[in-house]
């Protein structure tokens, strides 16, 4: 069985090669070195000894290399478990396995991920854990992009967070290649967001300007996405149901249960008003 | 056993060091009477009531005092532990009495963590949390201890959050917890679980304060402080999670249940700041008078001057307060939920916009919110809608947004409802109150009691059983 700094080299040239499937496949048997010789999980009580945190970061190297080919091989649910092991790296008591040149890159990408699952609950979660623990969140390079990207989508400014996303020679976009991986899927849901959004606030809309509103290249993909949608449209005119008759049926049921819920209040009361006395 | 202990006059005179000293003590030993008169009794009032004597005292503890009570109540090995490591002397002049009871010895243990924690002492503190107290609590398994575990855990857990290591006290605090749930100690588990929340969100790990909360009970029964303490941080998982409507009514339950004492004052202040931006993060205004209320005036000023900036819908407004007042949010650790509040000025702001026209130019729109270009409006606006900020339509062709004609705001179920909340909570308070009224044991069985003084242990079984014995002897 060769040893672990063979392994590692290998793993780095691998990586280097941009080899991700190879990378994948170094990993596995370097990750039972990792755990017999407990260095996959920091254990704390050998803080102290300085070999053994020359190791961890070692060991922390080899976990970043993973997440980054995991991610682009697109196994995101691997690149998360990764995320999760180097967290216990990055955020510990010891000062030199917190500082890493990949640290912000890979947790800007897991909380890209996040955003495009659109998981908003834990993004908003992790966001907070990062907040007080990372100096000058907002203005990191790498982290203020997916940050942006989801204040945008709060607002409802979508034009800007596209236009980012898109953007694919910005300077972010240079430095960390990764981020364009979820082009695709970011895009696919702001896009059925803004539907979501365009469905309620038009009575009618031309499909040359819903072209533009939802950034579809041409018509004919304006003509099959109203069809997934169920959008009515007649001679490129999209058509919206006016949801008004609707909201009065809904009004009257709500009506109905009103009497009702009156009904049960009153009998409540008056059973409350009973045992009182 | 009616109130034989003498009732404690605190007299604002003039007194000498001495003197003061002298009263001190007393208050101990009367205190510790009680102490001993609850495990004769198997009352757990007894114990509270002590417990809220005992922090009375608390400013007029010194090394004088806890020589004394070390000396007079503790026994070897805990008295020259304990000795030894506040820096007193050990003096034998006093004459052995025999076993001390463990409520005796826990509450001059706590005290000493009262002294320490004072006197900023917080490595020998730790000390004597770590190496004498802990094996200590997992010694004794007696119910009369509850209330007092329930203290000192209290303690230990804020000696490590002063000494910055909360991760180290979390396995201790799981594992107490785990042993507290089973004998059904429930002072101690609510205790234990505001602790191990408070650990959590202090830092900053969210993800594990929600699973843990998914996983556990909070007990039924316990000081209400601790439940207040429970709620906040309930409000505080909630809003990190984006679940507000969930979460304000977790913060109004806190700031009610919270004590409305001078003690309280910062639990309240903090509750407050809490609840101000929940409100606004659903989406209401909190009312002026709400920020007048005497003590919280300055505290929450910067909170009032982002709600001004909410309630103008201006987004300039908001930034600049955000940056004046950017140290007071990271200090409050709510920093993250300020900056969600953007979407709300810009919401407040379309609002206002079609409120005052029926017919307005997106342009307009943009340059009245200070957006970027006449498309980020359409989105903006178009997402308003959307989430029902407005009534309203965009017409693309000709790029203005037209008002729906309002429905008749007055035919609403509105305080119907609102009636209906309040009934239900004055109900709900009555049951409440119903429920915890106390009846004191009967003389009947005050007499049996008497009659058997050997069944001592089981006398709290049951009341048949109780009947039964009486009945042999």
């Amino acid at each position: 069985m060769p040893s672990l700094e063979q392994l590692t080299n290998q793993l780095k040239l691998a990586f280097e090669n941009k080899d991700y499937t190879n990378v994948d496949q170094l990993l596995t048997p370097i990750k039972v070195l990792l755990i017999e010789n407990d260095l996959l999980i920091p254990n704390q009580l050998k803080f102290k000894d300085s070999d053994y945190i020359n190791d961890l970061i070692i060991s922390r190297s080899i976990l970043e290399i993973g997440a980054i080919s995991s991610i682009n091989l697109k196994d995101f649910i691997k690149f998360s478990n990764y995320v999760s092991q180097l967290k216990v790296f990055y955020f510990n008591s010891v000062e030199e396995l917190n500082k890493s040149i990949k640290k912000n890159k890979i947790l800007s990408l897991y909380l890209l991920l996040l955003l495009s699952n659109g998981d908003i609950v834990k993004f908003h979660q992790e966001l907070e854990f990062l907040t007080y623990k990372i100096p000058k969140l907002d203005s990191d390079l790498y982290l203020s992009y997916p940050i942006n990207i989801k204040n945008w989508l709060l607002i409802g400014d979508y034009e800007k967070a596209i236009s980012n996303i898109l953007n694919e020679s910005s300077e972010v976009k240079i430095k960390l290649k990764e981020f364009n991986i979820f082009n695709e899927t970011l895009l696919n849901t702001i896009r059925l967001e803004i539907s979501e959004s365009i469905k309620n606030s038009y009575k009618s809309l031309p499909f040359l300007n819903a072209k533009y509103l939802l950034f579809f290249a041409n018509e004919k993909e304006v003509e099959i996405f109203a069809i997934e949608q169920g959008w009515s449209f007649d001679k490129n005119v999209l058509y919206f149901k006016q949801n008004d008759d609707v909201v009065n049926e809904d009004n009257n049921i709500d009506q109905l249960t009103n009497y009702e819920k009156l009904v049960k209040n009153t009998l409540n009361y008056a059973k409350e008003i009973d045992s009182i006395i | 056993m009616t109130q034989e202990q003498p009732d404690q006059i605190v007299v604002d005179l003039e007194l000498t060091p001495e003197q003061v000293e002298q009263q001190t003590i007393e208050k101990v030993d009367s205190a510790l009477h009680l102490i001993i008169k609850t495990v004769e009794s198997f009352d757990q009032r007894y114990i509270f009531k002590t417990l809220r004597d005992l922090v009375s005292i608390r400013k007029s503890l010194d090394t004088k005092v806890l020589s004394n009570l070390i000396n007079f109540y503790l026994q070897d090995p805990y008295k020259s532990q304990l000795a030894n490591l506040i820096g007193v002397e050990v003096s034998s002049e006093f004459e052995d009495k025999g076993e001390v009871l463990p409520e005796v010895n826990l509450s001059i243990h706590w005290l000493a963590q009262l002294y320490l924690l004072d006197s900023d002492q917080l490595t020998k503190l730790d000390q004597l949390n770590v190496q004498f107290i802990i094996p200590l609590i997992k010694k004794y398994n007696r119910r009369s201890l509850d209330l007092i575990y329930a203290k000192i855990w209290f303690y230990i857990s804020r000696t490590k959050e002063l000494l910055n290591d909360l991760p180290s006290v979390r396995s201790e605090l799981l594992l107490a917890l785990r042993t507290s749930t089973i004998k059904h100690d429930n002072e101690t588990s609510g205790s234990l679980i505001t602790l191990i929340l408070r650990n959590y969100i202090l830092s900053h790990d969210y993800v594990q304060a929600s699973n843990f909360i998914e996983k556990v009970e909070f007990p039924k029964n316990v000081s209400t402080s601790i439940e207040a303490r429970y709620f906040y941080y309930l409000a505080k998982i909630n809003a990190i999670q984006l679940n507000y409507s969930d979460a304000y009514e977790f913060a109004i339950t806190a700031i009610r249940k919270a004590p409305q004492t001078q003690n309280a004052q910062g639990f309240l202040q903090t509750a407050h700041k809490l609840s101000v931006l929940i409100e606004l993060l659903t989406g209401d205004i909190p009312e002026l008078s709400f920020f007048r209320k005497s003590g919280f005036q300055a505290v929450l000023k910067p909170y009032q001057d982002i709600t001004k900036a909410v309630k103008l819908g201006d987004l300039k407004i908001f930034n600049e307060t955000l940056i004046k007042y950017h140290d007071v949010f990271v200090r409050d650790y709510n920093l993250t939920l300020v900056k969600r509040l953007e979407s709300n000025v810009i919401k407040t702001g379309i609002r206002i916009i079609s409120l005052s026209y029926t017919k307005i130019h997106l342009k307009e729109i943009c340059i009245k919110l200070h957006l970027d270009s006449e498309s980020s409006a359409e989105y903006i606006v178009s997402k308003a809608i959307r989430d029902g900020v407005i009534d309203a339509k965009i017409n693309h062709k000709e790029g203005y947004v037209e008002s729906n004609e309002l429905s008749n705001i007055y035919s609403t179920n509105l305080p119907q409802e609102q009636f209906n909340q309040r009934i239900n909570f004055v109900n709900s308070l009555h049951n409440d109150s119903v429920k915890a009224m106390r009846y004191p044991p009967s003389q009947n069985r005050l007499d049996d009691k008497n009659k058997t003084p050997e069944q001592d242990d089981e006398a709290e079984l049951l009341n048949a059983l109780d009947e039964l014995d009486a009945d042999f002897f």
